[in-house]
Order: C-alpha cells, then structure tokens, then sequence
C-alpha cells in the first residue's frame, strides 16, 4: 500500500513538473504568487486571523472546493479523506474520531472539541460531539474547516484534547443566491457481508429467512436548500446566509451471526434474541434490514450586521445501530425497528467584534445551548427484563432514557496590539457559563406502554463553569515567533486546571519553517461518568479530569505552488476514564451501601480514573497544485503513531480501533470550459484491534483485528450543459476490506465460545445529485 | 454569579455602542506579500515607480479600525525586500478627501496607495478623482474593489482570492499580465 502511495506521489509530482514547465515556458512563472494564494488562513490556533504557516499548530484547511470536488458530505469524511492526522470509526451508530494513534472508543466524540463558527458544540453530560449526518451542518453551506491537531484547551478549555476541529460557514458574498440541491446515493440493498450463504447446512435448517437478496436500489437521499444574500439594515449591510437540509437513509441491510447464546437460566428455554411471535431459537443475527436507518433534518443561519455576528443552529439526529454491542443497545431485539438513538440540538450564539483603538480590541459573545439525546431499546431476551413486573410469559419490557444538556454563557476577549504591528499582542479572556443538566431513566411494558418501575438515573444538576484565559504572541524578529498561554478552568466538580502552551515558529530560509509546540489540555469528566447511577451503573463521584501533555516539532518547506511538511510528537495521557466492572466483593460492597439496587448480580460497574496513554509519531503531508487556475491539485498524508495504553495493575497494551498507520491521498483535474471536474480521493488505514480486542478474554488465534482498509471515491461534478445555474456531481465510492474494528452482537468475549464477528462495512455506493443555483 | 453579572453589563456596554464593520479578510502580513508579487506583474509599475517604489497607505482620522490596520500594513510592507522587485517606503497618511488625492499622488510621486477600512462613502469619490492618474490602487477591503479599487483581497475558503477591478485598471494605467487575471476574480 506505501508502494502505491508513493507511485502516485511520484505521478502527481511528474504532472505538477509538466504543467509548470508548460507554465514558465509560456512566460508566466506565476508559482511564487500562486504559493501565496494557496497559503491557508486559520483563526483557530490562536482565535486571530494567521497563516497556516505561522499559526502555533500542525493544521489542515478543507475547503468548500474541496468538499464538492471530493464528494464529501460529512465532517467525518472530510477528515478521513483530506485531513492530516486525523481518522474515524464508524461503528454504524454514531462515527468516533481519533488522531495520532488515539481514538478512544464510546467516547461520544469528548476528546476532539468541534467548533462551528468559533461556536463550541460539545455538551456538557457526554461530551458529545457528532462528526458525520448528525452534525446537522448542511455541507454546502460550509466554507471551510480548520483541523488543528494536538492539544488546545489553553484558549477553549475542557475536550480540546486531541485536537479542535472548526467549521467555518459561508458569508453571503460567496453563496450569493438561491440555492437548492438533492441527492441521492444507491446500492446493494442487503449484503451479506456475516456470510450467511456459506454456513453449514445443519446450522442453516435452524435459520429459516436469513438468505439475502442481490437487489440494487437507493439507499439514502438528501434535499438542501439555501439562500445568501446581502440587504440594506437600519442604514447598515446585513449579509444573511441560511441552509435547510434533511437527509434520509435506510439500509443497507447488512447481515449478522449466527451467533448462538444457548439456553436461557431464568427460562430453560434458548435465549430469546428476536421479538415474540418469533420463536426464542437461541440465534441471534439474520438480516438486519429495519433496524439500520438515520433521519436528519438540520438548519444553520449566519447573519452578520455592522459588528455583530449571529449564528443559530437547529438539527434533530434519529438513527438506529443494527446490532446489539457492548456499549450499544447491548439488550436490544435484533432487528428491531422500533429501537432508536435520538439527538436534538438548538443553539444560538451572538458575537460583538469593536476595535477601542489602535491598541485595543474587544470581542463579545453570548451564547446559548440546548441539546437533548434520547434512547429507546425494546428487549426481548428474559435477562433484561426478568426483575421487572410485566404480564405474559414471553414479555418486552422498553427501556427509555432522556437526557439534557442546557447552558448559557457570556465571553469577553480582549487584545492589546502594543507595538500597533501586530509583533507583540496579548490576548486575555473569560468565558463563564452556567449549565444544566438532567437524565432519567424508565421502563415499561412495550405491548401496554404502561411503566412498570420507578425512574432510575435521575440527574438534575445546576452548575457554573469558568474559564479565563491569556495568550502572548511577541515576534522579535522577522523570522521568528513565539507564542506563550494558558487557560484556568473551574467548575462545580473539580478545582482549578490549567492548561499552558508554549510554542515557538522559525522562518530558517525562504519557504521553510520549523515549529515547536508544548501544550497540555483536559477533559472535565462527563456528568453521566460522575453523577448517572443506573441497573448497571454506579455513580464515579470524584472523578479527576483527563490530562494530556505534548511536545511536537514539525519543519514546512513551500516550494512554489507545492508544500511538504513533516512533524514528530510525543504526548502523555493521564486520569483516563473508563468503565470499570466491579468485582463481586466490590458489587456487594455497593449493593451494601445502596449505591445500586442489588438485583443484577452480575455486570455492574463504574467509571474511574483507570489508565494512562503513551502516545508518539509522526505526521507527513505534500500537497501542490499546478496550473494557472490551478486546474491540477493533489495532496496526500500518512500519518505513523505508536499509542500504549498502561493499566493500574501494570499491564500494557496497545489502543483499540485507532490506526497506527493511516493517511489520505488526493487529486483532481478541471477540465477546461463546460468540462467537468475529475477527481479521485482515498484513505487507507492500517490493521486495527477491534474494541474488544484485549478485555474479551480471546484465544490468541480469534483475536479481533479488523483488516488494513483502502477506501476510494471517484468523483465528477460540472455544470450541466446549456441549463444555466444547473450543476451535477456522481461518484462512487469502494471500500475494499467489509469489517471494521468493532465487535457486535451478544458474543463481546470468549465467554460463550463464539468466535467474534466485526461490523459490517458498506464496501460499494454510487452517488449522483443535482444543485441549482438561482443568481438575482 | 456576580460574575456573570458583571460580564452581562460589559458586554451589553459593547453591543449598544454604535459600530460599523468593513472587514479585513486577509491577514496584513499576508496582504502585504500579495501586494509586493503583484507589483511585479504589473507591466507598467517599473516605470512608474522609478527606482523607488513609494507608497501611501490612507487612513480615516477618528476610525480605530482604519488606524490599526494602516499601522499593521507598515509593517507588514516594511519587512518586504522589496515591491515588484524595487526598493521601497510606506507612509501612512491621514486622508484629507478625495479631492486632494490626484495631488497626494503626483507630489508624493507615489506607485500605490492602500486604503484602509473606513472608505466606504469615499470610494466612488476615490475612484473618480484616480481616473487617468497613474498609480496602482489597493485596498483592504474586499467590498471596494467592484466600485472602484483596482486591487483588493478576499478569503474564500480559508484562502486568499485576489480581487481586481480591470476596466479602472485601465484607466489608471495599471497592466496586469494576463496569466495573473486568470489568477483572479475580475471585475469588468
């Protein structure tokens, strides 16, 4: 696969060089300047505009351009297929996001903060954070994003751990207009990536309707529609842009088990996996071809007037996971329909920018957040029913949760250009917010609807959160900067953090820059971790904050139109929370002191401060573009990290899920005139531990490791030939290994003696849309 | 809470002061660089220039914003090596109307003049007064350049766009090479 890499490395290189010769020999040796026009402009690394190049941070810059000519329709895609260091999982639920070695699963995406116009979107009792559909950012109104990697809490305090992710929405100036689009993408209806079809034929008889069909059809399909324009307010320019989309998808029905659970205690008679009337058969899996669906409707508006700078949010995210694992739905009927994971999130955020003087500039922010998750699982399996009151000797029981997270906030930031040349500024902040949060947990009878126990989980907690912050930029000397911060964070649950950075850019030569980094950042631990007691949950109680501590240098050489950049890191890990399960003489112990109810005699945990991370690598890009209008553009990354995590009790393993070895490579060509745009994106992967890999007790010959993947999109997009305003875009998309690094259904550890199946991956789609843009 | 009070006041003191936002889009630093490459592409700009390249950078008196970006661009233009390929000075100067600016210009034997934000009523004014002098225009401002700047910047996308208005290019004599146009968003 590096072999490949480098080919294409090689081609992209020997086309650049032919284009640019063609370029100089025409006598218009524009690369010096076109260098300068393919330098990125970042506002995240320091909250002031800076170059990429400059910034005290290893960063990438998707642009809008970039999103349409790669096919790109979600966060998660961009940052698989374009960023630098950064790669997600997709456990056909939720994706989870990592960088550099670490992805830590069921993390609700709480260590990567996201930013939506400076805007923080994580939630205060997960952390959550979505990164694909459920982000609920219509794509075409994106205009670029800045990933900044490493650790960021010294000016946007707790989750900015492996990095802050920001996306930037279009002014109205560039989606001036009336725009509407709709697409849709299609496949292989069912696939029978568990290999039902090879399975024995004793095993067979007992499975009667698992077999798939070959049928091909749509499986997802999305409207948008947007407008930009520019209007007279109260005697000043108002500038609105505003996008509503709603996304669809159903399927594909993937395929799973068997995996047989045998007989059931309680019952005597083989576990119940499938909702009655169908009969208990000890069997779970078949075809999954209800339970695998997302319906996302999102809205996002950005009105600037005068200094004031308005953005709303508003998007709801049902989706259902088709499988039963560890930390999803580890109860549910398979195949369930009527199952679900529900996000809903409205947020609201006003900004005030003045600049006092020469010397001084102000910036205001007001904010306020709600979010809510709910989570509906029907079971059928006597277990997970079996100490509640239902009627019928096959009876569902539901189980319903609720949680919320609101909270409301006020920012003040302050800079002092002292010098008036912008070589020696400091900035100061404080951003104080006050939050609720609540959760609760109920049961009932699915066939009457009627509970059947009192709400358990209860939360219901006020609190205040504060964090002042201090940054100071000093350029000495032409060619070098230095950059110095750190940021105090406290709340109700913990007392004070500080998160420092120090980082130093040297321009060495014409082109080249070296930079070196030291920073540290936190999580503040969620309050479902600390406070959410449940059947089979205690409560953490004093949980410290995840600490990560990193030093990394890096050195970036332009040459021209073309940039090469490589970076080391190392970066230390601490306080890690996790789930802990409790021993028996632990369980007894809390059963004693009423921490839990006692009827689940096996099962019950808790999250702890538990492990530690030992993280190092390197990160590797090279991107160019050759043209005068820069018709030819390439990029690839790779991306090299060794993540060890350490156990109280000394043991060492490697992290789970993440990718040691990963990176990205793309290319594209605009063709002249009405000619489309070529272009092809992948991103590959190396092998990955499955999540169960080192707690699920496996025989070193089952060892669950999901295959090296290569995922390779080709994507044409153009204007649609005498239909004014009228543009197309196809692709296709193949994945080539069909198993990712989970492991589903009931079989989470040797236990049962079932060899452990990995989630299913979508390996072939075809996409097509159409976008009309209506221009006054 | 009290705080929290405290920041309500400040910030509603802020969100009641009158304000009025003419955005710089493009770091200074990196404006100044564009401005030194594009110099050189201009055909004309040697010989108007002579063996110095002098420029004005305009600021509007009483206007924080105007003041703090002239001062940025100073800067930013006196760390370059040069400007088209010529030794160089900035000024920043304090604008004293449209009207005085043709002889700014010829006095000042000026190759570029920068405006600032702050110019919003003045930029018909500035282009009516600049037709048929001979200098290179350039603003900070990406919204002046349809009406009447000849060069300005915009980021699009995260990355700088160079914006040029070409048929006030031609009345002031400015001649960019064609392979640099394509570069561009042009203004007829």
């Amino acid at each position: 696969m590096r072999r490949d890499a480098l080919r294409l490395a090689l081609v992209l290189a020997c086309l650049a060089g032919a284009t640019t010769a063609r370029a100089q020999s025409t006598g218009g040796d524009t690369s010096d300047l076109q260098g300068l026009l393919d330098e990125t402009v970042v506002t995240t690394a320091t909250k002031s505009a800076e170059t990429g190049t400059s910034a005290p941070a290893t960063s990438t810059t998707i642009t809008a351009d970039d999103l349409r000519r790669y096919g790109i329709h979600t966060i998660a895609e961009a940052i698989d297929f374009i960023s630098l260091g950064a790669v997600t999982a997709d456990p056909l639920s939720t994706v989870e996001i990592g960088a550099r070695g670490v992805l830590l699963s069921a993390d609700s995406g709480d260590h990567f903060l996201l930013l939506v116009d400076g805007h923080a979107v994580n939630e205060p009792l997960f952390g959550a954070a979505r990164f694909d559909r459920g982000a609920g950012i219509p794509i075409e109104m994106v205009d670029h994003i800045e990933v900044i990697l490493g650790p960021g809490s010294v000016l946007y305090g707790s989750n900015a751990m492996l990095g802050v992710i920001n996306v930037i929405t279009k002014r109205a100036k560039d989606w001036h207009g009336t725009h509407v689009a709709v697409e849709g993408e299609g496949g292989q209806l069912q696939q029978d990536t568990a290999h039902l079809a090879q399975l024995p034929n004793d095993i067979r008889s007992k499975l009667d309707g698992w077999q798939t069909s070959d049928a091909v059809g749509l499986l997802s399909w999305r409207v948008m529609g947007g407008v930009g324009y520019e209007v007279p307010l109260f005697g000043k320019k108002a500038e609105i842009t505003a996008a509503v989309e709603y996304f669809k998808q159903d399927g594909p029905a993937f395929t799973f088990g068997p995996q047989y659970g045998g007989i059931d205690v309680a019952s005597g008679r083989p576990v119940q996996y499938d909702r009655p009337p169908l009969p208990a058969t000890g069997y779970w899996g078949g075809v999954a071809d209800q339970s695998y669906y997302v319906r996302e409707p999102g809205a996002q508006v950005h009105v600037v007037w005068g200094d004031f700078d308005l953005n709303v949010h508003a998007s709801t995210f049902q989706r259902e996971t088709p499988y039963r694992g560890r930390f999803t739905h580890s109860d549910v009927d398979f195949n369930d329909p009527s199952s679900y994971d529900l996000d809903r999130s409205l947020w609201i955020d006003l900004r005030h920018h003045a600049a006092l003087s020469a010397v001084v500039e102000l910036t205001s922010r007001a904010y306020a957040d709600t979010w809510d998750y709910r989570d509906t699982l029907d079971a059928s399996e006597i277990s997970a029913c079996i100490t509640l009151p239902l009627q019928g000797s096959n009876p569902t029981c539901t189980y319903k949760g609720e949680f919320a997270s609101r909270w409301v906030g006020l920012e003040e930031q302050i800079s002092f250009d002292w010098l008036k040349d912008d070589s020696l500024v400091t900035l100061v902040g404080v951003d104080g917010r006050l939050r609720f949060v609540g959760s609760k947990l109920d049961t009932s009878d699915f066939a009457t609807g009627r509970p059947v126990a009192s709400s358990t989980g209860l939360i219901h907690e006020y609190d205040q959160a504060l964090g002042v912050y201090a940054q100071q930029t000093w350029q000495p000397t032409r060619w070098l900067g230095l950059n110095g911060g750190a940021r105090f964070d406290e709340e109700t649950r913990y007392t004070g953090n500080v998160s420092p950075r120090v980082a130093a850019t040297a321009n060495a030569w014409r082109g080249g820059t070296f930079k070196a980094i030291y920073a540290e950042a936190f999580r503040a631990p969620s309050w479902i971790e600390t406070n959410f007691s449940g059947p089979l949950q205690i409560p953490g109680g004093n949980l410290e904050p995840e600490r990560v501590r990193s030093i990394e240098g890096s050195f970036e050489q332009r040459f021209g139109a073309q940039r090469l950049l490589f970076g080391a890191f190392r970066s230390w890990w601490s306080n890690l929370v996790e789930w802990h399960q409790l021993t028996p003489d632990e369980q007894k112990a809390a059963a004693a002191s009423g921490q839990y109810n006692g009827l689940v005699d096996y099962g019950v945990g808790q999250f702890r401060n538990l492990a530690s991370v030992d993280n190092f690598g390197f990160d590797a890009a090279y991107e160019g573009s050759a043209g005068l209008t820069q018709q030819l553009r390439w990029g690839m990354t790779v991306t090299g990290a060794i993540a060890r995590r350490n156990d109280p009790d000394g043991t060492t393993e490697p992290l789970t899920v993440g990718p040691q070895v990963f990176g990205n490579a793309h290319a594209s060509y605009d063709l002249p005139g009405d000619w489309p745009m070529v272009a092809v994106a992948l991103h590959w992967m190396g092998q990955r531990y499955a999540d169960r890999a080192f707690d699920g007790a496996w025989p070193s010959a089952l060892l669950p490791v999901a295959p090296p993947q290569l995922e390779l999109r080709a994507t044409i997009s153009g204007p649609v030939p005498q239909a004014k305003g009228l543009s197309y875009r196809v692709g296709a998309n193949w994945a080539l290994a069909d198993q990712g690094p989970y492991v589903v259904g009931p079989a989470q550890d040797w236990s049962s003696q079932v060899p452990p199946q990995l989630v299913p991956v979508d390996t072939f789609r075809v996409m097509a849309g159409l976008q009309y843009d209506l221009l006054p | 809470m009290r705080g929290v009070a405290l920041l309500a006041i400040a910030a509603w003191g802020v969100f009641s002061r009158d304000a009025r936002a003419e955005e710089v889009a493009v770091p200074e630093g990196l404006q100044a660089q564009l401005v030194g490459k594009m110099a050189a592409y201009d055909r004309a700009f040697a010989a108007r220039a002579g063996e110095r390249a002098h420029l004005l950078i305009f600021e509007k008196p009483g206007d924080a914003d105007s003041a703090r970006t002239a001062a940025h661009l100073e800067a930013a233009l006196r760390a370059l090596p040069d400007v088209g390929g010529l030794p160089h000075d900035e000024t920043i100067v304090t604008w004293a109307g449209a009207a005085a600016l043709p002889e700014a210009v010829r006095a000042r034997h000026a190759a570029i003049v920068y405006f600032t934000p702050g110019f919003a009523p003045d930029v018909e004014a500035i282009r009516t007064a600049l037709d048929g002098v001979d200098v290179l225009s350039v603003t900070a401002v990406p919204d002046y350049v349809p009406r009447g700047v000849v060069l300005g910047f915009d980021l699009v996308g995260g990355k700088p766009k160079l914006l040029v208005n070409l048929s006030q290019a031609r009345t002031q004599h400015v001649a960019f090479q064609a392979e640099v146009l394509k570069m561009a968003k042009v203004y007829e």
